[in-house]
C-alpha cells in the first residue's frame, strides 16, 4: 500500500514539475504575441524566471527517485511525444536552468535588451532547450533542435545585422539536416523512435555506418558549437546579437548539444573497438578548432568576438574530451571515465564563467556606450565592483587555481597523461594532444588578460569610459552569484564530479569501480589546493602587511600623457600575430589622406576561413544561381517550351528504360 | 611519517626560500668576475630587498585593487611551489605536489604579472605584458610536456616527489633520451622563464628590449620587494627543479645522517655549476632581438615534444 502511494505520489509530483515547467513559459509566449506595451515586459520575463526557478528542481527531484518521464497526451503518425529526464539530462537542466534564470534577471535589470518580443522568445528558448535535453523521442529532440536555431535568430536581431544572421541560420541548418538525416536513420533501424530505448545501435549498423553517424551528429551539433569550419557565424553574431542572446547561445545551447553529443555517442549508437578512426578524426578536428579560437581570439577588436572565439576553443576541447574518451573506453576504462567527467564538467564551468563575462561586457557597454576594446579602459578605477566580478570570471576562464575552470583543464590533463595505452601508434596520440591543450591554455590565458587589461586597466582611452553611468541597479546580483559559482565550483568540483560520475556511468555503461578517484592524482583535491592558496597568501598578507602608499601620476619622461600614449590592445598581440602570421589572414593597408601627404597604416583581419572558404563558396553559388535564373524570362512561350522539352524528355527515358 | 621528517622538509622549506637571494648574488657575482669586474658582495640582494621593505610605495593614481594584489598572489604561487619542491631530502613538506598543479601555479604568477603590467598605463608595462605573453605561449606548453615527460617516463602519476624518487631509485638506467631531450627543453625554459640573457636581460631598466621588468616598472616599496624575492625564488625553484626531478641522483631518500649529508653536498655543488652555467651564459651571447625569440623558444618546445615522442617510440 504504501509502495503504490509512494509511486503515485510520484507520478503527481512528475506531472506537477513538467507542469510547473511549461505552463508559466508558456503563458510568456502567449502575453507576448497578444501585447506590445513595455510593461507587460517584465511579467513576460518574470513568468520565464518562474519556469527557470523550476525547472532548478530537476537535479534534486531526480536525486529523490521521482521518475521524470512522461508522454504527451498527443500523438502523431511517427509516435508519441515523450520526456524522460535520466541523471545526466537531470545535472544539465538543472545547471542550465540556474544560468538561463540569471541570464533573464540581467535581461531585466539591465533593460537594454528588454521588450515583449524578446521576453517572450526566452521563453520559447527555455521551452526549446528544457525539451531538448529532456527529450525521449526523436521528434521532440528534433523539433525542439529546430525551436532553439529558430528562436536563437530571432533573438539575434538587433539594428540591421542581417547578414551575420542569416549566416548563423544557413549553417545551423546544414548542421540541422546532419542531424535529421542521423537521427532519422537510427531511429528506422531501431525500429521504435523512443531514445531510451536506443541502446547500443551500433553493433546492428555495423562499425563504419556507425562511424558515419558519429561524425555527423558531432558535426551536426558542431555547427552551433562552432567546431571548424563552421565556426565562422560565431564571431559575427556574437558582435552584432544583443549580449544575452551570445550569453544563452554559448552557454545554454552548448549545454544542450553536449549533452545530446554525449549522450548519442556513448549510448544511443555505442562505442565499439573498430571506431577509433573516426575518434582520431574528431579528435584531430577538436584540437585544431582549439588551436583557431585561442589564435583568433587574440586580435579580435571586440570584447564580445573575443569572447566568441573564446567559447569556440572551450567547446572544441569539450568535444576533445569527448572523442578521447572513444578511445579510452576499450583500453582503459576507468580513465574513460575519468576524462568524460573532465568533458561535462568543463561544460558546467564554462557555462558559468561565460555567462558571467557575458553580463559583464553587456553592463560595460551598456554604461559607456563603447564597443571597441581598443576605446576601453580604466573602468576598474570608476567600476570597481564590475572589476572584481569580472577579474573572478577571467581568473575562471584563464584557468587559474583555485576556480572552477582551472580543476576541469587540471581534470583534463591528467586523464591525457595518466593513460597507458596498448598500441604505440595511439599513444603517440597523447604528447600531441597535450601540447595543443597546453599552446591553447596559454593562448586563451593571454586572450583573457588582454580583455581585462584593456578594458579596467590603464587610463580610458575614449570620452564615455572616462565618466561611465552608474551599473543600473540588480544588475550586478546574477554577476556576483555567477561569480560566487566560479569559485564554488572550483573548491567543491568533486562533489559535482560524483554527481557526474553517476551519469557518466549510467550512460556509457563503464563499471561503476573502480572510481575516478583511484586515478586521479588521489592527496590534491580542487579543495585542498583551494584552502592551501587562501592560508598561504593569508600568512603572506599577515607577514608582509601593505605598508605606507602614497599615489602619484603615472610617469611620462616628463610629459602629460595623452590617452593614447598607452599600450593599445591590437599592439598587445601584435608579437604574437608576427610569430604565428600566416594563420591570420592580416593584411597590411597603406591609404593616402586627401591631402594626399600623410599616409595611413592599419592592420585588417579577416578571418582565413571566411575569405578562402565561404566567400568562395557563396560567391560561387550566387554565379550558378544568376546562370540560372537567365532561364526565367517571363514569357508564357518560354515556359511552354520548357513543359515540351520536359515532357519529350520523360517520354524518351520512359521509353528507353 | 616522524616528527624528524616533518621537520626536515619545514627546515628544507625555509632554506630553499631563504637561500633564494644568495643564488641571485651569486650569479651576479660570478658573472662580474667574468667580466672583470669586482662585483657586489653575494649577499647584496638581502640589503636590496631589506632596503625596499622599508620604503614606501608610490602608486600610479591609474592603478586598481589587483595592482596592490599582484605581488602577493605572486609570492603566495612561489611559496606554494617551494613547498612542493624536493630540495635536500626527497619528500615535501606540502600535502600534495601535483606536477600539473605546479604548471598551473606557475601560471596563475604569470597571469597575475602581466594583467599587473597593464596596470598604471604607461607604454612600458604594457610592452613587457606583450613580450611576455608572446615568450609564455611557447614556454609554457614546453614546460609543462617536459615535466609530463618525466611523469610517462616513470609511470608514477604525478607526484613529484614519486617522479624523483623513482628516477634517482633507476640510478644510470635512467638516463634515456627522453631525460635528457626533456631535460634539455627544461633548461631552455629555465632560462626563458626566469627573463635572463639571452631572452631578456634582468639588470636593465628602461631599455626598449626588456620583458620581465617592463611589467615590474610600476612597482616600488614593498610592492617591488615582493614581486623581486618571487622572481629571485623562481628562479631557485627551477634550479632545483633541474637539480631533484630532471638529475636528481645523489638527493636523499632516507633520513640517515650520510646520506643528508651527502645530499646537502651534492645539492650545493648542483646549485653553484648551474649559477656557473647561467653566468657563463650571460657573459658570452649578447641578448636577442625579440623577434628572434620565438626560435628558440620554438626549439625547446620542439624538443620537449620529441622527449615525450621518443618515449613512446623507441
Amino acid at each position: 500500500m504504501d509502495i503504490f502511494n509512494l509511486t503515485l505520489q510520484n507520478e503527481a509530483l512528475t506531472v506537477i514539475f513538467f507542469a510547473a515547467v511549461f505552463i508559466p513559459a508558456l503563458a510568456g509566449t502567449i502575453l507576448s504575441l497578444m501585447f506590445r506595451y513595455n510593461k507587460v515586459a517584465n511579467l513576460i520575463a518574470g513568468l520565464c524566471i518562474t519556469s527557470c526557478a523550476v525547472g532548478i528542481a530537476a537535479y534534486p527531484l531526480r536525486a529523490l527517485g521521482v521518475p521524470l518521464s512522461y508522454t504527451f497526451p498527443l500523438s502523431s503518425a511517427v509516435g508519441d511525444y515523450a520526456l524522460a529526464i535520466d541523471q545526466i539530462s537531470s545535472v544539465m537542466i538543472s545547471l542550465s536552468s540556474v544560468i538561463f534564470m540569471l541570464i533573464v534577471v540581467h535581461v531585466v535589470k539591465s533593460s537594454s535588451d528588454s521588450g515583449c518580443r524578446y521576453s517572450g522568445l526566452l521563453n520559447v528558448l527555455f521551452i526549446a532547450s528544457f525539451l531538448c535535453m529532456a527529450a525521449d523521442s526523436v521528434l521532440v529532440l528534433l523539433i525542439s533542435w529546430e525551436m532553439i536555431t529558430l528562436s536563437t535568430f530571432l533573438l539575434a536581431k538587433k539594428g540591421n545585422n542581417d547578414r551575420a544572421r542569416w549566416m548563423f541560420f544557413v549553417i545551423a541548418h546544414i548542421g540541422g539536416l546532419m542531424l535529421m538525416c542521423a537521427y532519422g536513420y537510427l531511429a528506422w533501424v531501431a525500429g521504435t523512435q523512443t531514445l531510451s530505448d536506443w541502446n547500443g545501435l551500433g553493433a546492428i549498423v555495423g562499425s563504419t555506418t556507425s562511424m558515419i553517424l558519429v561524425l555527423m551528429i558531432v558535426m551536426g551539433f558542431g555547427t552551433k558549437l562552432g567546431l571548424l569550419p563552421f565556426h565562422a557565424w560565431m564571431p559575427g553574431l556574437y558582435g552584432t546579437a544583443p549580449t544575452h542572446t551570445a550569453a544563452l547561445l554559448s552557454t545554454v545551447c552548448s549545454n544542450v548539444a553536449v549533452l545530446t553529443i554525449f549522450k548519442s555517442i556513448y549510448s544511443y549508437i555505442g562505442v565499439t573497438e573498430s571506431m577509433s578512426v573516426i575518434a582520431f578524426a574528431i579528435i584531430g578536428l577538436a584540437a585544431a578548432t582549439a588551436l583557431w579560437g585561442a589564435m583568433e581570439s587574440l586580435v579580435q577588436k571586440e570584447p564580445k568576438k573575443i569572447l566568441a572565439y573564446s567559447s569556440v576553443e572551450n567547446m572544441a576541447l569539450v568535444i576533445l574530451c569527448l572523442a578521447l574518451g572513444m578511445i579510452y573506453i576499450n583500453e582503459s576504462p576507468v580513465f574513460a571515465k575519468l576524462i568524460l567527467i573532465a568533458g561535462l564538467l568543463h561544460t558546467l564551468n564554462h557555462s558559468v564563467f561565460k555567462s558571467l563575462m557575458l553580463m559583464t561586457i553587456d553592463t560595460v557597454e551598456d554604461c559607456t556606450g563603447e564597443k571597441n576594446i581598443g576605446r576601453m579602459g580604466g573602468l576598474a578605477k570608476t567600476l570597481p565592483l564590475l572589476a572584481v566580478v569580472s577579474i573572478i570570471g577571467v581568473f575562471s576562464m584563464a584557468a587559474i587555481p583555485p576556480t572552477n575552470g582551472f580543476v576541469s583543464e587540471w581534470l583534463m590533463i591528467q586523464s591525457i597523461m595518466g593513460v597507458n595505452l596498448q598500441s604505440k601508434g595511439m599513444s603517440l596520440l597523447i604528447p600531441l594532444v597535450l601540447a595543443a591543450v597546453g599552446i591553447c591554455g596559454m593562448m586563451m590565458a593571454a586572450s583573457y588578460a588582454r580583455l581585462y587589461g584593456f578594458i579596467f586597466l590603464g587610463r580610458p582611452r575614449s570620452d564615455g569610459m572616462r565618466e561611465p553611468r552608474p551599473m543600473k541597479n540588480g544588475t550586478l546580483l546574477p554577476m556576483a552569484v555567477l561569480a560566487i559559482l566560479c569559485v564554488g565550483m572550483g573548491f567543491f568540483a568533486t562533489v559535482i564530479m560524483d554527481v557526474l560520475t553517476t551519469g557518466v556511468v549510467s550512460v556509457t555503461g563503464i563499471a561503476p569501480s573502480p572510481s575516478y578517484r583511484s586515478v586521479m592524482s588521489e592527496e590534491m583535491l580542487p579543495l585542498i589546493l583551494g584552502v592551501l592558496i587562501v592560508i598561504t597568501s593569508v600568512a603572506v598578507l599577515l607577514v608582509v602587511r601593505p605598508g605606507k602608499e602614497r599615489e602619484v601620476r603615472t610617469w611620462g619622461c616628463g610629459e602629460d600623457l595623452g590617452k593614447e600614449m598607452q599600450y593599445s590592445s591590437i599592439g598587445f598581440s601584435q608579437p604574437l600575430v608576427r610569430v604565428f602570421h600566416p594563420f591570420y589572414g592580416d593584411t597590411t593597408v597603406v591609404r593616402e589622406t586627401k591631402e594626399g601627404s600623410k599616409k595611413t597604416v592599419h592592420t585588417e583581419f579577416t578571418e582565413p576561413f571566411v575569405r578562402y572558404l565561404y566567400m568562395p563558396l557563396g560567391n560561387a553559388i550566387t554565379a550558378i544561381s544568376e546562370k540560372i535564373s537567365k532561364t526565367q524570362t517571363n514569357r508564357i512561350q518560354t515556359y511552354f517550351g520548357y513543359v515540351l522539352i520536359t515532357l519529350i524528355a520523360v517520354l524518351l527515358a520512359v521509353r528507353i528504360l | 611519517m616522524n616528527y624528524l621528517e616533518i621537520a626536515l622538509m619545514i627546515l628544507q622549506f625555509a632554506a630553499l626560500i631563504l637561500i633564494s637571494p644568495l643564488i641571485t648574488g651569486i650569479i651576479r657575482k660570478i658573472k662580474a668576475r667574468m667580466q672583470n669586474k669586482v662585483g657586489a658582495s653575494i649577499f647584496q640582494p638581502y640589503r636590496d630587498l631589506h632596503k625596499l621593505l622599508k620604503k614606501e610605495s608610490v602608486v600610479s593614481e591609474n592603478a586598481s585593487f589587483f595592482f596592490r594584489l599582484v605581488p602577493y598572489i605572486s609570492m603566495t604561487a612561489m611559496i606554494l611551489l617551494a613547498a612542493m619542491t624536493p630540495f635536500v631530502y626527497g619528500g615535501v613538506i606540502a600535502p600534495y605536489s601535483d606536477v600539473i598543479a605546479m604548471v598551473y601555479i606557475f601560471t596563475m604568477f604569470r597571469f597575475a604579472m602581466i594583467v599587473g603590467g597593464l596596470e598604471g598605463g604607461s607604454a612600458f608595462g604594457g610592452m613587457g605584458s606583450s613580450r611576455e605573453v608572446m615568450m609564455s605561449v611557447l614556454i609554457e606548453p614546453a614546460l609543462l610536456i617536459s615535466i609530463m615527460t618525466l611523469s610517462a617516463m616513470t609511470g608514477v602519476g604525478f607526484n613529484i616527489t614519486d617522479i624523483s624518487g623513482s628516477i634517482n631509485a633507476a640510478g644510470a638506467a635512467a638516463i634515456s633520451p627522453a631525460l635528457l631531450l626533456a631535460g634539455a627543453a627544461f633548461v631552455i625554459t629555465m632560462v626563458a622563464e626566469n627573463t635572463r640573457v639571452p631572452f631578456d636581460n634582468p639588470d636593465t631598466h628602461l631599455e626598449l628590449t626588456m620583458v620581465h621588468e617592463g611589467m615590474l616598472i610600476e612597482y616600488s616599496g614593498r610592492g617591488l620587494a615582493m614581486m623581486e624575492t618571487a622572481s629571485m625564488l623562481r628562479l631557485t625553484i627551477f634550479m632545483t627543479l633541474l637539480g631533484t626531478v630532471f638529475f636528481p641522483w645523489g638527493t636523499a631518500m632516507t633520513l640517515s645522517i650520510a646520506d643528508l649529508a651527502l645530499s646537502v653536498a651534492v645539492i650545493i655543488v648542483k646549485l653553484l655549476v648551474i649559477a656557473f652555467g647561467i653566468a657563463l651564459l650571460e657573459s658570452i651571447i649578447a641578448k636577442m632581438r625579440v623577434f628572434r625569440m620565438p626560435n628558440m623558444l620554438t626549439a625547446s618546445f620542439a624538443l620537449s615534444l620529441m622527449a615525450m615522442i621518443s618515449l613512446y617510440v623507441l
